[in-house]
C-alpha cells in the first residue's frame, strides 16, 4: 500500500530533521548571507542605487532597494530547492541499495517503483518547507502580511518544482544505483545541481544565459521556476503561476513515467539478481 | 502444506564483465527441501553454496528461475505478498538499517512500512527490543552506526519478529558475534521454535548447527548433498565412531587382531607412550558393538585398560566428509 510507504517516509524525514536540524540551521544562514552579497557586495564598488538600478533594468521592473532584496531573497529559495533535492535524492537512493543494503528491507515490504514514487514525493514536499522557513520571517519583516502571502505563494512555487526534481533526480538516482557500477554518486549529484542552477540563470533572466548551459537547465523545470519565482517577488500573485503550474506538471508528468519505468525495470532487475 | 516446501529450484546469475563476456554462475542446481511447521532446519555448505539465494528467493526478494517454493503454503513467486505477511527476515547482520536512525526508530520506520499503525509500531517496536535485549542494554536510541555487530544481529532479529511471523527465514544470524551473544541469538531461536515458529538457517558453525537444528541439508554447488535430521545425516553418510584407548600389557598388534575378531576396523594407529601404548581406531560398528568388544579382548587377554573413550561422529565430521576437508570451519 501507498499510504504505508508514505507515512513511514514521512517518520523517517521528521526524525532525520530532529536528528540534522543543525544543517538545516546552516541551510538557511547561507543563503541568508548569499541574498544580502547579491545586493551589497557589488555597491562596494559602485553604490547601492546603482546596483538596485541595474536590477530594474534587467529584470524590467522599477525597484526600490527592499524589492530588490525581497527578490534576492526569494531566489535563494529555489537555489536551496534545488541543491538539497537533488542531492539528497540521488544520494539517499543511492546509499539505501548500495551502502547500508537497507534496500532489502524496502522490497520486502513493497516494490521499488511504490517505493521510489512515494520517495520522489515526501522527500522534496518534507524538505521544502524545512530548508525554505527562513524566508518567511525575513519576509514578514521587510513587507509585513504581504510578505508572509508572498512567503505562503513562494512556497507553492517550490513544493511544485521540488517535487517535479524529486522525480527527475530519482530517475537518475535508479540509473546511477542499478545501471553503473560507480561508487561515488556525490560526485555527479554535486555538479549536477550547480549545472541546473547556472543554466537556468537564477540571479539573472534565463534569456541572458549562454545557450549551451539553458540548454542543460531545461531537462528541468527550474528556469520556469526561477521567473515565477521573480514574478512573485515583484509581482505578488501573477497570472504566470497557472501557466508554471502547467510546465511543471507536464515536466512532472514525464519524470513520473521516467521514473516509474526505470524503478519497474530496475525492481526486476534486483529480483532477478 | 504450512512450513517451508521447496521443490526444483534453480537459480542462474549472470554478471557483465566488460563489454561483450558475460559470467554467469549457477547458484541453484534444482534445490528441493522441506521443512515441517515449528522445525528448526539448518541449511549447511561452503560459501557460494547457493544458501543465501534461497534463502533470498523463499523471502521473495529474488525470483527463482524454475521450480516451486511454497512458505506457511503460499507460493513465493504468485503469492509473494501473501509470503511477505508470514516472514520475518535476516540476511546480513551487519547492515540492513539505517545508519543515522536508531534501532527504534528503524523498526518504528519498518513497522510503518508493513502497515501498522504509528501508535502500534511504536508499540511493537518497544516489545521486540525488550525481547531482544537492546532495550536493556539502553542502545534503543543510540544511532544505528553506534551499534556493535552483537547488537546490529539482535536488531535483524528483532525486524524479524516484529511482525510476529510464523515462519523464520534466518541467514547467517550469529556470524561474527562473540561467544555470548551467540549463545543469546541461540536461545532466542530454540525459544521461537519451541512457540511454533518454522525456522529456516544457515550458517557454518556446526556446533551451533547440532545445539539446535532438528534437521539439516548441506548444499554444495547448488545441489543438495544430503539432508536429515543429525543422526540420520551421519548414518546415511556411513560416519564412523572413533575409539581411543590406552593399555598396559600384551603387544598391540595382538590386540588389534583381537578386536578385529570381533568388530571390523576401518582405520588405526598405534602410539607407544612410556608404560603404555595408546590405540586410537575408527569403526563402523555400534557403540555396544565396540564396548562389548573391548571387555572381550580384556577377559581373553592380560592386558589393563587405563583408558577408554568412545567419541560419536560430530556435525562437523559429516560436513567434511560431504563437501571436503578444506571446506570445515
Amino acid at each position: 500500500m501507498v499510504i504505508n510507504i508514505l507515512r513511514a517516509l514521512t517518520y523517517r524525514e521528521i526524525v532525520w530533521f530532529k536528528r540534522f536540524a543543525s544543517d538545516y540551521i546552516v541551510s538557511w544562514i547561507l543563503p541568508l548571507a548569499f541574498s544580502l552579497g547579491v545586493v551589497f557586495l557589488p555597491a562596494t564598488i559602485s553604490d547601492i542605487n546603482t546596483v538596485v538600478g541595474r536590477m530594474s533594468s534587467m529584470f524590467d521592473y522599477q525597484m526600490d532597494l527592499k524589492t530588490a532584496y525581497m527578490l534576492a531573497l526569494s531566489v535563494t529559495g529555489i537555489v536551496n530547492i534545488v541543491a538539497i533535492t537533488v542531492n539528497d535524492v540521488i544520494q539517499t537512493i543511492f546509499s539505501e541499495f548500495r551502502f547500508m543494503e537497507v534496500g532489502w528491507m524496502i522490497l520486502e515490504t513493497t516494490s521499488l517503483t511504490r517505493y521510489g514514487i512515494a520517495n520522489a514525493i515526501v522527500r522534496p514536499a518534507i524538505m521544502t518547507p524545512l530548508t525554505t522557513l527562513y524566508l518567511a520571517p525575513i519576509l514578514a519583516y521587510l513587507d509585513g502580511l504581504n510578505g508572509l502571502t508572498t512567503f505562503a505563494i513562494l512556497e507553492v512555487a517550490f513544493e511544485v518544482t521540488a517535487i517535479a526534481l524529486g522525480f527527475y533526480a530519482t530517475a537518475i538516482a535508479l540509473v546511477l544505483t542499478f545501471y553503473t557500477r560507480i561508487s561515488r554518486p556525490w560526485t555527479i549529484s554535486n555538479v549536477l545541481a550547480p549545472a541546473i542552477l547556472a543554466g537556468a540563470g537564477v540571479y539573472i533572466p534565463v534569456s541572458l544565459v549562454p545557450a549551451v548551459l539553458r540548454l542543460f537547465a531545461y531537462t528541468t523545470p527550474v528556469p520556469e521556476s526561477c521567473e515565477i519565482v521573480y514574478l512573485i517577488a515583484l509581482r505578488g500573485v501573477p497570472g504566470e503561476l497557472i501557466w508554471f503550474m502547467a510546465i511543471a506538471s507536464f515536466a512532472m508528468t514525464l519524470y513520473v513515467a521516467v521514473s516509474g519505468l526505470l524503478s519497474k525495470s530496475a525492481d526486476i532487475r534486483v529480483r532477478k539478481g | 502444506m504450512k512450513g517451508i516446501v521447496v521443490d526444483s529450484i534453480k537459480k542462474t546469475y549472470i554478471s557483465k564483465e566488460g563489454f561483450r563476456k558475460k559470467r554467469v554462475v549457477e547458484a541453484l542446481k534444482g534445490v528441493s527441501l522441506t521443512v515441517g511447521s515449528g522445525e528448526i532446519h539448518a541449511l549447511l555448505g561452503p560459501n557460494g553454496a547457493g544458501k543465501s539465494t534461497l534463502v533470498k528467493i523463499l523471502a521473495t526478494l529474488l525470483l527463482p528461475d524454475s521450480g516451486r517454493a511454497y512458505v506457511d503454503g503460499y507460493d513465493v513467486v504468485r503469492e509473494a505478498e501473501k509470503v511477505r505477511r508470514v516472514i520475518g527476515i535476516v540476511l546480513d547482520v551487519s547492515k540492513g538499517f539505517y545508519t543515522s536512525l536508531s534501532g527504534y526508530e528503524n523498526l518504528v520506520f519498518y513497522a510503518l512500512l508493513k502497515g501498522y499503525s504509528y501508535q502500534e509500531a511504536r508499540r511493537r517496536a518497544k516489545e521486540v527490543l525488550e525481547l531482544v535485549g537492546l532495550y536493556e542494554m539502553n542502545a534503543h536510541n543510540r544511532p544505528y552506526y553506534t551499534y556493535s555487530l552483537g547488537m546490529r544481529a539482535r536488531l535483524s532479529i528483532a525486524k524479524a519478529l516484529l511482525t510476529n511471523p510464523p515462519v523464520l527465514l534466518l541467514d547467517e544470524p550469529t556470524l561474527g558475534l562473540d561467544v555470548e551473544s551467540a549463545k543469546a541469538v541461540r536461545k532466542l531461536i530454540t525459544d521461537l521454535a519451541k512457540e511454533g515458529r518454522t525456522v529456516l538457517i544457515t550458517g557454518h558453525n556446526m556446533h551451533e548447527i547440532e545445539q539446535i537444528a532438528s534437521s539439516i541439508t548441506i548444499i554444495d554447488s547448488g545441489r543438495v548433498i544430503v539432508s536429515g535430521n543429525p543422526s540420520e545425516l551421519k548414518a546415511k553418510l556411513g560416519l564412523m565412531l572413533k575409539v581411543s584407548t590406552r593399555i598396559e600389557g600384551l603387544h598391540t598388534p595382538q590386540i588389534l587382531e583381537k578386536i578385529k575378531s570381533f568388530i571390523p576396523i576401518e582405520k588405526a594407529s598405534i602410539e607407544p607412550l612410556d608404560s603404555s601404548t595408546k590405540i586410537v581406531f575408527y569403526t563402523k560398528a555400534s557403540r555396544e558393538e565396540v564396548v562389548q568388544s573391548i571387555m572381550q579382548m580384556h577377559s581373553t587377554l592380560d592386558l589393563k585398560i587405563l583408558d577408554l573413550v568412545v567419541e560419536e561422529p560430530t556435525l562437523e565430521d559429516a560436513y567434511i566428509a560431504v563437501v571436503g576437508e578444506g571446506h570445515g570451519h
